[in-house]
């Protein structure tokens, strides 16, 4: 085993020192309120530095300026409002023993023009980002010193507000990166052509800032190791771009990142999710570390507490982040330090921080992050003990499970297969989609730690839940797949079962997405890796649509390379049986034109509907009659309704036996209720 | 707006495949050395199954120094069993001394310098190897140099202080090379051997006596004999064999006694570390412990990618499961796609009562 | 009593790059102590290595021995002298040290000058009577059985062998320190200067896909012969 005491170790950075080697790199939370980063913001980040992190870089991409269009949500740093903000950010995290800085960004073209206060978006050369749909105009004379004066001001407005430093974005073809990469700047002045020329405006930015914040202030970058698009920098000219900037004796630190953002497949390269080994970039950072004189920081897929002490212990990097690693649990370091590594809930690398995120949801498993007012991550005993029963072990049952007990409650858990992890426990068995099996192994383990009783392989009755005498039921226990509705829907094969392993692909095969999750997707890949022929249609403009800008990549990657066949804007209307074959009829949404498709299997996915037997028997039982009031529940009340004067305990439907949404839905389901119990 | 129903094949099957470009070779290409031809010698760890990173090294620095001195490459193999891929090398030699003993190793690999001539003796730090060379040069006062980074006409160019210093020093004939300078692919930091080396430094033809006193060769430690490690508490990190298990496994002391009749160590996957079935210590994985055993095998292990990871190292991958499409069985080098219990009782029986 | 020497160095923590105990020197001299030695301990170096090395004192040491050699004299060369004349009858060392030249050559060296032998990756130590039993780490997993005869040995450590220990006994105050100047041949490795190494660490490869693409059996039977007949041709059974 990995000694993780390397993460430990303070590190000195200027006039600071850190009290360790974790941090969050800046990113995208979409917590900004009108640009600002308000309660909801300070108290996301006060939470990882309560929970012994040593430096949290906030405000992914923070515009310097109004023509730096605000893409996803991100903080204002160009006016001077932002200050009194920054000061409370200062002060909360600075109060819980953790260094702060703000990440500071000039957009430049990546991002749509209607962010941008109607000025257009400027770019070193006139181009356009294939990402964000949007033309930036060429940079004129005038603009260069206009966007050197507002980086500085920015970078002094974060002084002011009391931070310890900034980090410069000098990646992901935003405004200064797009000077140092060959692909966006065309330049033929003193400002384009050699790395030198191409590295001057960025230099000129950071020397502007130096001077402007003088000597007791952190300045970094977080710069790309490896554009891995043609055209651009490849792994020895960006290591020249890093010592370049790190003998310009004008910052404190390099962040190593890679990639560039211009189109989909490139984002999710900046942000390797699941479907990506651990720490695939590690090497991009360690090769800088051998080049250069000051700190290096890096982050990109690493998730466990391992990978992070080995790449610190080794000496690849000095700084090691677990970014996505503290939105699914902001308490890591604390955990590690009080030797309670077991309790760490590890990021398993849905991206949903990064496809969906804001206050809708950061985090696939946790409900609490992002809605720390309202969901404190670790909650407190309730004052009464009382008798909690949960039917179903899903994610939204385990939750239940979890959060009742870290109230103090009592809890069975009844679950009618073998194992607990409901749906999980499919979509782990998609082919690289195996860590979602971490969600439910947590969760697990805490609800047995916790001293549930769970009772597998046990179809729960009226009668079981009656005999524990109950104060508080959950009904978890999720749906079951939708069948077409059309007369030869027998026909065809619920997507489900194929990846369960009931049914076999078959060798020609027709998978019909109509939900855009990762379900048909996921499936169609499954099979075209087995060697199946998949036509994977779908009624979205594009197939797995609501599977997320980052999610999709790997399944796209894969399909394409099994010559799967993408059909969308249908309809499956129809099957029927032709010889030994399927005939398969596909509506046009557009013409209404009708297709016929032969194959050999029909797959689909149209969602689920809930599983209700057993709550439609509870609900004559219950006091609320399973309604549960919604502005408690909105304001963190308990959401109880007197219904029925003889009911003996609150009926409460959560997850997909409520309605189908996802992992993350089901999860909050659960926690919002448990946590006033 | 009902149009006519047409029935398609949306697969252009016309479709013309551009031909995969070939490989290009990945061997050292093919060099004729005279019968007699001065020789540089790589000393390497070997062992049966391909090539270890570590001897590839080994041989990459040798061939450098060989090629730019016009000499030819002897690859001295410390261990009985031959690995394969010698000589797409480029080794133009190879020597396997009959002994396992360190210090009689050295003594005939000593023997071996007189009788060669040869020019240079070389390892990499790591392994076996590089202890037997430090040995060899303590017996003979031999000129070393270690943790060579870089060489050049010059000389060599040494890391100090756990590599975060450097010192340029006088060219040995005995040199050890620190891990991860000489690999093949050229990098960043990959250390160069450069200039025409003909005239560097070169062994003494023939070896001072051996410096060890009679009088401590008749104090010798005795042998008292071999202990096979206990595979329950032998860290996985120095087992041979690792004997894995995931959720695919149900029969644990089966699983305990049949690794104990191979000899190997247990690991197992996160999911059966996390459910208590083994102590945390045990799980291999990059979130666990890394390993590089030579040879693995995997009981029930679908093989997620964190997994696959921690035993990239591995030489031999042996896969049971009973899904024929886990991760794990594409994996391996040699698959068993049934259920893990069968599998277990069959090496059992197999293996019967001998440890 | 057995006369045990135990040489410490100073080494650099890793990740702070403080000077310290190395932990393997540190584990020496804890294998000692389990054997039921008093070892001394001694280096040869700078009397500025104390506060490092009293560390080694509160493992359970009477004493530390300094030979103060300079800023340029040759401490293998002091080592041997004075080993030459004390005469202890085990010498312990780590296999290699942590800080300086790091060539891992000093016990071979130490062995051969003083005409001990050299036992590399030891586990423990025991007595048996008159002489001492000796558990090395082979490959696999196996430990070699030496014994020892009283006359004496340089034994090194199995890297990494045990550190569960290190600290239980905890007690730096204790003990003595004594430094003495040594008139030391100077190293000839600081005829040229060293400077700061740009060559760390050293370069991982990205993680890769590997496919194994073997053989696929499926009846356990066959299976179980397919898995021994491929450890026979290894040659791990």
């Amino acid at each position: 085993m990995t000694d993780t005491n390397a993460l430990l170790k303070p590190l000195k950075l200027r006039h600071i020192t850190l009290r360790n080697r974790v941090f969050s790199t800046g990113h995208a939370s979409h917590l900004a309120e009108d640009g600002m980063p308000g309660e909801t913001y300070r108290l996301y980040h006060g939470e990882k530095a309560k929970g012994g992190l040593g430096l949290t870089i906030f405000g992914g991409s923070s515009s310097v300026a109004p023509d730096s269009p605000l893409a996803f949500s991100q903080i204002d740093m160009g006016a001077d409002r932002v200050v009194p903000h920054l000061e409370k950010m200062a002060e909360t995290v600075k109060g819980h023993g953790a260094a702060i800085m703000v990440q500071i960004t000039h957009m430049g073209r990546r991002g749509g023009w209607r962010g941008a206060n109607g000025l257009p978006l400027i770019s070193p050369s006139y181009s356009r980002e294939i990402a964000h749909r949007s033309f930036a105009k060429e940079m004129e004379d005038f603009d260069f010193a206009r966007v050197r004066g507002d980086f500085v001001a920015a970078a002094m407005r974060a002084k002011r507000g009391g931070l310890d430093g900034i980090e410069v974005m000098m990646a992901a073809h935003q405004l200064l990166d797009s000077f140092l990469s060959p692909v966006t700047n065309r330049r033929t002045d003193a400002y384009g052509g050699s790395l030198e020329n191409r590295a001057r405006f960025p230099i000129e930015v950071l020397s502007a800032i130096r001077d402007g914040v003088g000597d007791d202030f952190v300045v970094g970058i977080r710069i790309s190791g490896d554009e891995m698009q043609k055209g651009g920098m490849g792994v020895a000219e960006c290591l020249e771009a890093c010592q370049l900037f790190a003998q310009s004796g004008l910052i404190d630190f390099l962040s190593v990142y890679q990639a560039t953002g211009d189109t989909q497949p490139d984002l999710a390269r900046m942000l390797p999710d699941m479907t990506w080994p651990s720490a695939p970039f590690l090497h991009l950072a360690s090769g800088v570390k051998a080049a250069v004189d000051i700190p290096v920081f890096h982050a990109s897929g690493i998730r466990d507490i391992a990978t992070a002490a080995r790449a610190v212990s080794e000496g690849h990097v000095d700084l090691v982040a677990m970014t996505r690693g503290h939105i699914a649990d902001p308490h890591i370091v604390a955990k590690l330090r009080a030797g309670r590594e077991e309790d760490i809930r590890q990021c398993v690398g849905a991206n949903y921080c990064a496809d969906f995120g804001g206050p809708a949801g950061m985090c696939i498993q946790n409900a609490a992050t992002g809605r720390e007012a309202l969901l404190p991550h670790v909650l407190p005993r309730a004052e009464i003990t009382k008798r909690v029963v949960v039917i179903g072990g899903g994610p939204a049952g385990l939750e239940a499970a979890r959060a009742s007990l870290q109230r103090g409650h009592a809890v069975t858990l009844f679950e009618a297969t073998e194992q607990v992890g409901g749906q999980l426990k499919l979509a782990a068995r998609v082919p690289q989609r195996e860590s979602l099996a971490g969600i439910v192994r947590w969760l697990e383990g805490q609800v047995r730690r916790g001293g549930a009783d769970v009772r597998t392989s046990t179809v729960a009755t009226l009668a079981d839940v009656e005999a524990l005498s109950p104060d508080a039921v959950f009904v978890a226990t999720g749906g079951t797949p939708i069948a077409p509705d059309f007369e030869g829907a027998s026909l065809c094969t619920p997507a489900w079962d194929v990846i369960s392993g009931a049914v076999e692909a078959a060798q020609n095969v027709l998978v019909y997405d109509e939900t855009g999750l990762m379900t048909a997707i996921g499936c169609a890949d499954m099979m075209a890796r087995r060697g199946a022929e998949v036509e994977l249609a779908s009624a979205d403009r594009t197939a797995g649509e609501e599977a997320g800008a980052l999610l999709h990549v790997a399944y796209f990657q894969s399909l394409y390379k099994h010559n799967a066949i993408f059909t969308p804007n249908v309809r499956l209307t129809d099957a029927f049986r032709e010889g030994n074959k399927l005939i398969a009829v596909l509506t046009n949404l557009y013409t209404g034109a009708e297709e016929e498709r032969e194959v050999d299997q029909i797959v689909y996915d149209i969602g689920t509907a809930p599983t209700l037997a057993l709550y439609d028997r509870l609900r004559a039982a219950s006091r609320n009659l399973g309604e549960v009031d919604r502005d408690a529940l909105l304001s963190g009340q308990t959401p109880e309704v007197a219904r029925n004067l003889a009911g003996t305990f609150d009926l409460y439907r959560i997850g997909d036996a409520l309605v189908a949404r996802n992992a993350h839905a089901a999860i909050y389901d659960a926690a919002r209720i448990a946590r006033t119990l | 707006m009902s149009a006519a129903r047409v029935r398609r094949d949306p697969r252009d099957r016309s479709t013309m495949r551009r031909a995969a470009p070939q490989e290009a070779a990945k061997t050292a290409p093919v060099r004729q050395i005279a019968d007699d031809s001065p020789l540089v010698a790589v000393l390497i760890d070997g062992g049966a199954g391909p090539l270890t990173p570590l001897d590839v090294e080994a041989l990459t620095l040798g061939r450098r120094l060989a090629v730019s001195a016009g000499h030819g490459l002897l690859a001295i193999i410390l261990s009985t069993d031959a690995p394969s891929g010698l000589a797409g090398a480029g080794v133009d030699r190879v020597w396997a001394p009959p002994s396992q003993d360190s210090d009689a190793l050295s003594h005939q690999i000593t023997a071996l310098w007189h009788d060669l001539e040869l020019r240079r003796i070389v390892a990499v730090d790591g392994g076996e190897a590089a202890e037997v060379l430090r040995r060899i040069a303590a017996v003979t006062e031999g000129q070393i140099r270690t943790n060579v980074a870089a060489i050049d006409t010059s000389g060599c160019l040494c890391l100090e202080d756990g590599a975060t210093r450097e010192r340029q020093r006088d060219d040995a004939p005995l040199l050890i090379a620190a891990p991860g300078r000489f690999r093949p692919q050229a990098g960043p930091a990959s250390g160069e051997v450069s200039g025409d080396m003909s005239t560097g430094a070169a062994l003494p033809l023939s070896p001072p006596r051996s410096s060890v006193p009679d009088a401590a060769q008749a104090a010798a430690p005795v042998e008292l004999g071999i202990e096979r490690g206990d595979p329950a508490s032998l860290p996985l990190s120095e087992a041979d064999v690792v004997l894995s298990a995931g959720a695919g496994v149900s029969d644990w002391a089966l699983l305990h006694q049949v690794a104990a009749a191979l000899g190997a160590a247990v690991g197992g996957s996160r999911v059966v570390c996390d459910a208590g079935l083994l102590p945390r210590g045990r799980q291999v994985g990059i979130s666990g412990t890394v390993i590089a055993p030579r040879c693995y095998i995997a009981f029930g292990i679908s093989g997620a990618s964190q997994h696959l990871q921690g035993i990239e190292g591995a030489r031999k991958v042996v896969a049971v499961n009973a899904d024929p499409h886990a991760p794990m069985i594409a994996r391996a080098d040699l698959a068993v796609v049934t259920d893990t219990g069968a599998v277990l009782r069959a090496l059992l029986d197999r293996l019967g009562d001998t440890p | 009593m057995t006369r045990c020497t135990v040489l410490v160095s100073t080494g650099r923590n890793p990740v702070t790059g403080r000077p310290r105990l190395p932990p393997e020197e540190a584990a020496a001299i804890s294998l000692a102590v389990r054997g039921g030695l008093e070892p001394r301990l001694l280096h040869a170096g700078s009397p500025d290595a104390a506060l490092a090395l009293r560390r080694g004192l509160g493992l359970g040491s009477p004493a530390l021995d300094i030979l103060d050699v300079g800023v340029r004299g040759d401490p293998l060369a002091a080592l041997i002298a004075h080993l030459q004349g004390d005469r202890p009858e085990i010498i312990l060392c780590g296999a290699r040290a942590e800080a300086g030249e790091c060539s891992g050559m000093v016990p071979h060296r130490l062995g051969a000058a003083l005409g001990r032998t050299v036992i590399t990756r030891c586990l423990d130590l025991s007595r048996d009577g008159a002489s001492w039993i000796v558990r090395t780490r082979m490959s696999g997993g196996t430990r070699r059985v030496l014994g020892l005869p009283p006359c004496g040995a340089v034994l090194t450590l199995a890297t990494g062998a045990i550190t569960a220990t290190l600290g239980s006994r905890w007690d730096a105050d204790r003990g003595t320190v004594t430094a003495w100047p040594v008139d030391a041949p100077d190293d000839p490795r600081h005829a040229r200067p060293a400077r700061p190494s740009r060559r760390l660490p050293p370069p991982i490869a990205p993680p890769r896909d590997i496919a194994g693409g073997g053989r696929v059996l499926k009846d356990a039977g066959e299976g179980a012969e397919a898995i021994l007949a491929l450890l026979d041709e290894i040659g791990l059974r």
